[in-house]
């Protein structure tokens, strides 16, 4: 074990999750997110494009859902539906994937048809519609 | 001659109806009876001819066909039992460490039998998980022969050959030596030489000199070849009940199954045994089976008929090989079971037809012979005495020695009647017992008959044997299908927690990248639970997938069984028609009992009034000899009246000399 470790802090690379919205297959550093969640029940919101709230260790944190956001579709419920819960200008944010199905390096994500999405960018907008 | 017509046309008048009185009844009743068991008799030969003859040749192949679905059903059922114990095997090995080769090769000595090779030999140490192999026995094989419940074996890859050398195993039936000697394949699909090119191999193998249902599968080391292999098995001979079942399947009421081996060390044994007919005639099918079984494909049939002593027939033979057990398995049935009640009710018939000919051409000659002497020997004397004693009446009154004679004469024929009438009445006799004997004759048909119908409710009841038997593996199926949908539930709790580990490997991977440096060694942990997560998910999937075919398998048998239920239900149908027809047969027979007594009673009133005109005539002559007597008297006193009237007349008007006078004296 200990060889292995010393293997991986001498070539330590970038590491990705690599998740699914809708069809397409996607990628974000592990530095971005806090915490990756299952679908849980969320309550309901009336603010403009927020999936729900979810109740996340006493605090609310606004949920959006990436497939809605991207294709206009609304993503299907699975065993395998995550949230990923990352930071947005301070403020903790959930984005609701299809699927986290791995993680991967950079070779990984290079040598494979990924694109690269960060929930903040695409929901910056929504954001600041938020109080 | 003017009285002679009228009376000749009288006497052949009296005698045709006579004649035609006699006759007309008894051909008459001779025809009907003829028609009536000529009908019977052709309608029970056409029944012994379409139906019973080849009855029994069906029932035995219904049987071997029954045996065989059963066999290929279990069979079914035990390769996709090893394949999910693979799995688990494997899951199990998996989650241990799995299996490797480390440290430089070390010495060995192997045990040695007819089919391994022993001796000395140098093998590289083996590892299970974190224990190194150092006494033949491990406690994750065991492990694996108790979650599977059969035959666990780790067979070792000698170098790169294809030579296999077992290691260490388990299992709770049998004691079994590890470090067994060098496995050395003998041909292509050899399961040593299978494994060597890196597939599964599925199908019967000797192990410990009993032949078992087994699977092998190739172990592989991280860099993915192969140093060894897995084998799980299950005995052949504990598919207990499987043989139970096909033991219980008898044919008809002599009938019943064998099974024994066709290969290998065992070849011969029996592991069901014959018994009654098959029993007895043994010596005589044995030999050929197992010299076919050498040449003999899966599911292929051979017919074989021998002949029976016991039976004084033949045995119908009917034999199949199932390869996956290599197994022979023999229907034996007896071809006399229907066919003699058929023979015996058509030989009965043909007696009877005989008898009937005989007694009929007997009858009309009878009555015939008794209507000639009515007429020869009663109509012809009787009006002969009547015009005698006409002319003796006026014969009489100017002839004394005349009446003599004709007295005389009558005495003669009164005896000569009485003797023919005693010899009628003996003749009715005889046909009166005739009668008798056919009538026990149709008793005994009807009674052969009834145990023809008893034979056949035998045979509906082992039909009925057959029924259950089918729904007894209908209810094994279901209950396989039960567990199946309870394996169901199982996979997808394993589906749960695998989903759950990978969610928790993926938080762990980027608490780990959070930690940066600090965090490198938390990140190869967290990637190595993501991986035993992917597997656990992976090998949950194939479970599920196994699942799905088995129960596809289970409803599949489930159809086959239905389809054999109705079969059954078809010849139970068969067996009460022909039960049917032997009931009508029955009271065919038993409705000629009331006509042969109505003939019987005729008979017996003609016997009756020939006695009593016997008797009469025997009065008749007495009468006719004490007539005979007087007139003698009559005729002496008439002589000495005539000899005295004359010795007086010479006395009298001649005058007679002393010698005439003497003879009047002494006279």
């Amino acid at each position: 074990m200990s060889t292995a470790v010393q293997a991986a802090s001498a070539g330590r690379r970038r590491q990705y999750l690599l998740f699914a919205v809708g069809d397409i297959r996607c990628y974000l550093e592990l530095t971005r997110l806090d915490s990756v969640v299952p679908w849980a029940t969320l309550l309901p919101a009336e603010e403009d494009g927020v999936a729900g709230w979810l109740d996340y260790c006493g605090a609310r944190i606004p949920v959006f859902d990436l497939a809605q956001k991207i294709l206009g579709e609304s993503t299907s419920r699975t065993l395998g539906s995550r949230i990923l819960l990352l930071k947005c200008n301070g403020r903790h944010v959930g984005a609701l994937a299809s699927e986290a199905f791995s993680i991967g390096d950079e070779e990984d994500v290079t040598t494979s048809a990924m694109e690269r999405l960060d929930p903040c960018e695409v929901l910056a907008g929504a954001l600041a519609r938020l109080p | 001659m003017l009285g002679a017509t009228p009376m000749k046309f009288g006497k052949r008048s009296l005698r045709k109806k006579i004649l035609l009185l006699s006759l007309m009844p008894a051909v008459a009743v001779t025809l009907l009876l003829a028609l009536i068991i000529w009908n019977s008799s052709r309608r029970a030969s056409s029944i012994v001819r379409t139906d019973v003859t080849d009855f029994m040749v069906v029932r035995t192949q219904k049987s071997l066909h029954h045996g065989y679905a059963s066999a290929e059903v279990t069979g079914n059922y035990i390769e996709r039992e090893l394949r999910l114990n693979i799995n688990i095997a494997q899951l199990i090995l998996a989650a241990t460490g799995g299996i490797s080769l480390q440290g430089a090769p070390t010495h060995r000595t192997l045990i040695g039998d007819d089919k391994h090779v022993g001796g000395e030999t140098s093998l590289q140490p083996i590892r299970f998980g974190s224990d190194l192999l150092t006494s033949g026995r491990s406690d994750i094989v065991e492990e694996v022969a108790h979650q599977t419940g059969g035959l666990a074996i780790v067979f070792q890859r000698v170098g790169k050959t294809a030579n296999l050398v077992r290691v260490a195993a388990s299992s709770p039936a049998v004691k079994l030596n590890t470090f067994l000697g060098v496995t050395t394949p003998e041909n292509p699909s050899d399961p040593a030489e299978v494994v060597a090119s890196g597939n599964s191999f599925v199908g019967r193998t000797l192990e410990a000199g009993e032949w078992y249902i087994g699977r092998y599968e190739p172990i592989r080391d991280k860099s993915g070849e192969i140093i060894g292999a897995l084998y799980l098995g299950q005995s052949v001979t504990g598919v207990k009940s499987l043989q139970q079942e096909l033991a219980a399947n008898s044919i008809g009421t002599h009938g019943s199954v064998a099974i024994l081996y066709a290969h290998g060390p065992q070849r011969g044994q029996m592991l069901v045994k014959p018994f009654d007919i098959a029993e007895e005639t043994e010596s005589q099918w044995l030999p050929v089976v197992m010299n076919k079984s050498l040449s003999m494909k899966d599911a292929q049939e051979e017919a074989l008929d021998v002949p029976s002593k016991r039976s004084d027939d033949t045995a119908i033979v009917r034999f199949s090989y199932i390869q996956r057990y290599d197994w022979i398995l023999v229907a034996i049935a007896d071809a006399k079971e229907l066919r003699q009640a058929g023979v015996a009710v058509k030989q009965e018939f043909y007696r009877l037809q005989i008898t009937m000919l005989i007694l009929g051409l007997l009858t009309l000659g009878a009555v015939g012979t008794i209507s000639w002497i009515l007429s020869r020997r009663v109509v012809d004397p009787l009006l002969g005495i009547t015009i005698q004693l006409t002319s003796s009446g006026t014969q009489i009154a100017s002839s004394a020695s005349q009446q003599l004679n004709a007295a005389t004469s009558f005495n003669v024929s009164s005896t000569q009647v009485a003797t023919a009438v005693k010899e009628i009445s003996s003749t009715s006799q005889e046909l009166l017992r005739a009668m008798e004997e056919l009538s026990q004759e149709a008793a005994r048909a009807s009674a052969i008959a009834r145990e023809g119908s008893t034979v056949l409710a035998g045979f509906g009841a082992s039909i009925e044997l057959l029924e259950r038997a089918g729904q007894t593996i209908s209810s094994s199926l279901t209950a396989i299908r039960d567990k199946a949908s309870k394996i169901n539930l199982v996979t997808a709790a394993v589906t749960k927690v695998a989903d759950q580990t990978n969610l928790l490997s993926l938080n762990a991977a980027i608490e780990a990248e959070k930690a940066g440096e600090a965090g490198a060694g938390f990140g190869v942990v967290a990637r190595e639970i993501r991986r035993l997560a992917d597997q656990s998910a992976r090998a949950s999937q194939e479970i599920e997938q196994t699942i799905r075919e088995m129960q596809d398998a289970v409803g599949a048998g489930g159809e086959e069984v239905r389809a054999l239920t109705d079969a059954v239900q078809k010849s139970t149908d068969v067996s009460e028609l022909v039960r049917a027809q032997f009931s009508e047969i029955i009271a065919r027979v038993e409705a000629m009992t009331p006509r042969y007594e109505m003939v019987h009673l005729g008979m017996q009133n003609q016997s009756e009034g020939a006695q009593q005109i016997s008797e009469a005539m025997w009065q008749l002559t007495e009468t006719a000899s004490q007539t005979t007597d007087a007139v003698a008297e009559l005729n002496q006193v008439s002589l000495e009246l005539h000899r005295a009237v004359n010795i007086l007349k010479q006395r009298v008007f001649e005058g007679g000399d002393d010698s005439e006078q003497q003879e009047m004296r002494e006279g």
